[in-house]
């Protein structure tokens, strides 16, 4: 038992001091984005202003993609070798990349409107996206549906880790069903179709997105860590 | 950007959109964490 | 051992029928709604058998297997020498003999209600006879997760109908290639594999679930 709370501890003990900086971090790369994206940065030659949307959507995508990999990650190590705070890891970040998800979908919404005359359409990216939304939605309802913690954890990881071939087919349907969505075009980095004055304010959005993240993670495994406990003490009365 | 932008509602919602859920999320989050310390702390007085 | 499993199916032959007949009702009735038109029809059948498929294996399996777990046969297959991997995949084999075959022969004995052509047909069955296995396993993946909760139905759905995802899309891209008169075989082969990789993952997963699910 001792061993298994010692990782936890030591894991308080380094994100004390994290907490606030990765929240500062998380204000400034935000306020930076955010004037860049709004106020600085030159409109696109062929969407105007409308461009601008584009610095809060492509983001949360990305991150929210991220924080699945991250889960699927945090469940592998949860279900292979049973470790607390992957598990609570795990369970915390399932909340904020349901959150980015939907951010993804409401601002894509939003910026396909004015560009493209529709807020969706049934391209094989958006319903990818969609899928993920409900990946999400699948590990939350699934763990929430046992009535104790550690059960509901082992079958939620068990589904994250099938849930992961998931992600190279969002990449791998792009190829099939190209519609009037914008092909990727940060993927090639490198060729110059994307002009640095928008990269900037892209790169300084992402940043702020993955400090939230980290912020809220730690936040948010803290609070789980306390109803574990919780829960064992009531176990002990 | 000017403020005569054709698509300014769009923006706005877009940014709106985010920064309220990413606010509400934070308010929540940080809610449920006070919480769970008032619960924790309420417990082991008890016993 | 899949002759054991069918004859363990058989004995739910009531489900099975009602499974069918659902099928094929909600299949009547769906056409009945979108009305006589031909071209809405054969644009739509594939689309519709693929969904009613993928919805009877999902509402069918977990119930078989919740008959099973409360007459203590999980607990048999843990016990056995063989590994569960194999059971299970016995049991998808019989199920998609049992549930399978007929629907798919359903399918293609209504297609000319549909005005379908018989190429189209053809692929339709070939598609569901190889998507078939994969989602009865993933069907079995889905029920043995949520053996020991308190939700049911909804939440296999919830957990699984997103992973089914690729198999009908993929089988929907190779019917509308049959319907282009394209060349309909990449986007087949691709169905195999993704198929048989569902099938694998599943059963393995299948196999753990199975382990927690008779360990509480």
């Amino acid at each position: 038992m001792k061993y298994r709370w010692a990782r936890p501890n030591f894991f308080l003990k380094i994100t004390t001091p994290l907490l606030p900086v990765s929240f500062i971090l998380t204000l400034l790369f935000l306020t930076g984005g955010l004037y860049l994206g709004l106020i600085a940065s030159p409109p696109d030659y062929l969407q105007g202003d409308g461009m601008r949307i584009m610095y809060v959507h492509v983001p949360a995508s990305w991150i929210a993609s991220l924080i699945y990999a991250f889960l699927a990650l945090m469940s592998f190590f949860a279900f292979v070798w049973r470790h607390l705070l992957a598990e609570v890891l795990a369970i915390s970040s399932v909340p904020i990349g349901a959150l980015f998800t939907g951010l993804s979908l409401v601002t894509g919404a939003l910026w396909g409107k004015p560009m493209w005359g529709t807020y969706w359409v049934w391209d094989a990216r958006l319903t990818s996206v969609l899928v993920l939304l409900f990946l999400y939605g699948g590990y939350w309802a699934l763990y929430k549906s046992y009535s104790r913690p550690e059960q509901g954890i082992r079958a939620a990881s068990l589904l994250a880790l099938v849930g992961v071939i998931n992600l190279p087919i969002i990449k791998g349907s792009v190829e099939w069903w190209n519609t009037l969505h914008q092909p990727a075009s940060l993927i090639k980095l490198s060729s110059p179709s994307i002009d640095p004055s928008m990269l900037t304010p892209l790169l300084l959005m992402a940043g702020a997105y993955f400090f939230y993240f980290i912020t809220l993670l730690m936040i948010r495994t803290r609070t789980e860590l306390n109803t574990r406990k919780l829960l064992i003490l009531e176990a002990k009365k | 950007m000017s403020i005569s932008t054709p698509y300014l509602t769009y923006i706005l919602g877009a940014y709106g959109v985010t920064l309220f859920s990413l606010c509400l999320f934070l308010g929540w989050t940080i809610f449920q964490w006070k919480k769970s310390i008032h619960q924790l702390n309420n417990s082991s007085h008890e016993t | 051992m899949i002759r054991r499993e069918v004859r363990h199916l058989y004995l739910h032959k009531g489900t099975l029928f009602a499974t069918l007949t659902f099928f094929a009702l909600s299949l009547f009735c769906v056409s009945l709604a979108l009305g006589p038109e031909e071209k809405i029809l054969r644009l739509t059948t594939p689309a519709l058998c693929w969904i009613l498929a993928i919805l009877t294996t999902l509402f069918s399996t977990p119930l078989l297997l919740k008959d099973e777990a409360q007459q203590g046969l999980l607990d048999e297959i843990l016990l056995q020498p063989l590994l569960p991997a194999f059971t299970l995949l016995s049991k998808i084999g019989a199920e998609s003999l049992l549930l399978g075959f007929p629907l798919i022969i359903f399918g293609g004995l209504f297609s000319p209600f549909f005005a379908l052509s018989f190429s189209e047909t053809l692929t339709l069955a070939l598609t569901l006879l190889i998507g078939f296995p994969a989602l009865s396993a993933l069907g079995i993946l889905g029920g043995l997760l949520t053996l020991n909760t308190r939700g049911g139905g909804i939440l296999i759905a919830l957990l699984i109908l997103p992973l089914t995802l690729p198999l009908f899309l993929l089988s929907l891209i190779c019917m509308e290639k049959v319907r282009l008169d394209l060349d309909s075989l990449p986007p087949f082969c691709l169905l195999m594999g993704v198929a048989l990789l569902l099938t694998i993952i599943s059963v393995s997963a299948g196999s753990w679930a199975l382990r927690f699910a008779v360990e509480e």
